[in-house]
């Protein structure tokens, strides 16, 4: 195993599309962190829905982070298919299990370690430009790490989502489209339906999940993470069962 | 040891049978050809023994034991499958390094093949800007990079210019030299004719023949010799009473079979008769090979045919 996580680990690192896929999502997470703060300095942004909750607000850019994220996670198996380097890798890995966690843990470590960067990055800078609007709050004020510690969680699962379904679907627009309905689609939609849909269905996925794990109020709840956690070791089971039947 | 034996190997697409109770054995030290028109099915079995697709029945092993159950298979067994299969905007460097890693094999050894396939001055270049040919020697890099006692090359000079021929004919050799395992797949027979030692031919996904080189030209095709003799139709007399069958090719053109070139010689002198030429027909691998595959060409031209 450790020698076949070395192996991706070369691989993610090897690639200029890692460095610029995260480096654009740092630059989103960020960057809307500084302009909504500022936005609502100059009157520009409104808080609407009555609560400020002033660490939310900083982590809002993080969510468009996770577009990024879960592409880096289709990628290192989609790419494999579209190129057919998954016939050169599975020669030097035949245990496809073993490929599959590889890729999982290796993704996960790079996720993890850059989306905890970025949301850290993203909260400190927020709180500096609201500190001059004197409602700022600090790492010590309740809720705020364990949103921040939260939002790295939330894109490491989508990356890791990503890479499942890169390997269920082994088509990367096919596992962009799905990784990004489950995430992003299933927060934004969600409105469009009757509130019992939204209730028993669309509270479980994955989108609506990250959003009540990254707040600060209410506090989130322990199933809130377990879910979560259930879609990722889910699809990661079903892509193991069907990487193992398939042919390469 | 036998180095790949394959077992009633059979392999089925929906309704097409790709690979049919396919047996045979690649003997250690030697190159073995593996040689079948298009589509007979010769990277389907390749594939199977690498372990990439799943028999429909039958066994596949690798020095004894089933590609899947090799711990660092790079070690055991180097593949040269399809040039393509590698991430176009890796470095050929890269490439192998990751390779080598998930092998626990030396990141030293990534320069020494790239030094052996002649790619060094290129290692940092990503692989996007490769011809075929120098695809093609990376991918002998990355099966060379565990050391492995056994190779397998599916049609390794497909696409390469008659430089890139030589290069890869001369290399297998010295990999045999070096008591190596080489498997190699064509669809052409000529290339085995130097290279290889024994072959195992398919078509339809069925064994045809698996023997030595000099064994397949021999049963292939009968010993023919043509002769050139002024009073053709004397010698054509003689040589028939005498038991060897003659044909006549032009009025001075005999190509006779059953008869050693010595013999048709003594007696043209015993007979008195002139010859202008007596000429022992090397029989023709090519010309084997289609005698034998006629029968198990999947897509035969009209012509052909005939």
């Amino acid at each position: 195993m450790n020698h076949a996580l070395a192996a991706e680990w070369t691989k993610l690192r090897s690639l200029r599309s890692t460095y610029w896929l995260l480096l654009v999502g740092a630059a989103v997470a960020v960057g809307l962190a500084v302009l909504i703060t500022v936005g609502l300095g100059s009157g520009k942004v409104e808080v609407t829905d009555g609560t400020f909750d002033a660490a939310g607000i900083s982590l809002f850019g993080v969510w468009f982070g996770q577009i990024t994220f879960a592409v880096v996670g289709v990628l290192t198996m989609t790419s494999e298919y579209a190129t057919g380097s998954i016939r050169t890798t599975l020669a030097a890995v035949p245990q496809r299990g073993r490929l599959l966690g590889a890729k999982l843990i290796a993704v996960g470590l790079i996720a993890l370690g850059i989306g905890l960067t970025i949301s850290l990055a993203a909260f400190l800078l927020g709180q500096a430009v609201l500190a001059g609007q004197h409602r700022a709050v600090g790492l010590g004020d309740p809720g705020s790490a364990r949103a921040v510690l939260s939002a790295g969680g939330y894109l490491t699962a989508m990356a890791l989502l990503g890479v499942a379904l890169g390997a269920l679907l082994r088509n990367t627009l096919a596992a962009v489209l799905t990784v990004l309905g489950l995430g992003l689609g299933s927060s934004l939609l969600g409105g469009l339906f009757p509130a019992w849909v939204r209730h028993h269905v669309f509270n479980y996925l994955p989108g609506p999940l990250g959003n009540r794990i990254t707040a600060t109020d209410p506090a989130p709840a322990v199933v809130d993470y377990v879910v979560l956690g259930a879609w990722v070791a889910g699809l990661a089971l079903l892509a193991l069962v069907v990487i193992r039947r398939r042919d390469a | 040891m036998t180095m790949i034996e394959v077992n009633g190997l059979t392999k089925r697409y929906g309704n097409t049978l790709a690979v049919d109770r396919l047996s045979f054995r690649v003997e250690p030290g030697v190159i073995t050809g593996f040689v079948g028109p298009n589509g007979a099915g010769k990277s389907t079995t390749m594939r199977m023994v690498l372990g990439l697709d799943r028999p429909t029945a039958g066994t596949a092993t690798v020095a004894g034991r089933p590609y899947h159950r090799l711990e660092r298979p790079l070690r055991q067994v180097g593949a040269l499958l399809d040039a393509s299969a590698v991430h176009p905007r890796r470095s050929a460097y890269d490439h192998l390094l990751a390779l080598a890693r998930s092998n626990g094999i030396a990141r030293s050894r990534v320069g020494e093949v790239l030094d052996r396939v002649g790619l060094a001055g290129v290692a940092g270049r990503r692989v996007r800007a490769f011809s075929l040919g120098m695809r093609q020697r990376l991918g002998i890099a990355a099966a060379l990079l565990g050391d492995p006692p056994i190779l397998l090359f599916d049609e390794p000079i497909n696409g390469l210019d008659p430089e890139g021929i030589a290069w890869i004919r001369s290399l297998m050799q010295g990999l045999a030299a070096e008591g190596r395992t080489v498997f190699l797949s064509s669809h052409l027979m000529s290339e085995m004719e130097d290279t290889a030692d024994r072959l195992v031919v398919i078509g339809r996904g069925r064994l045809v023949a698996e023997t030595s080189v000099a064994e397949f030209v021999a049963s292939g095709s009968r010993a023919e010799v043509r002769v050139v003799a002024p009073q053709a139709g004397a010698l054509a007399d003689a040589l028939t009473r005498s038991g060897a069958d003659v044909a006549r090719h032009d009025a001075q053109v005999l190509m006779v079979s059953g008869m050693p070139a010595a013999q048709i010689g003594d007696l043209a002198a015993q007979n008195g008769l002139t010859l202008h030429e007596l000429t022992p027909q090397r029989a023709r691998l090519e010309a084997a090979f289609m005698q034998l595959t006629q029968d198990s060409v999947e897509y035969a031209g009209e012509a052909e045919r005939s």
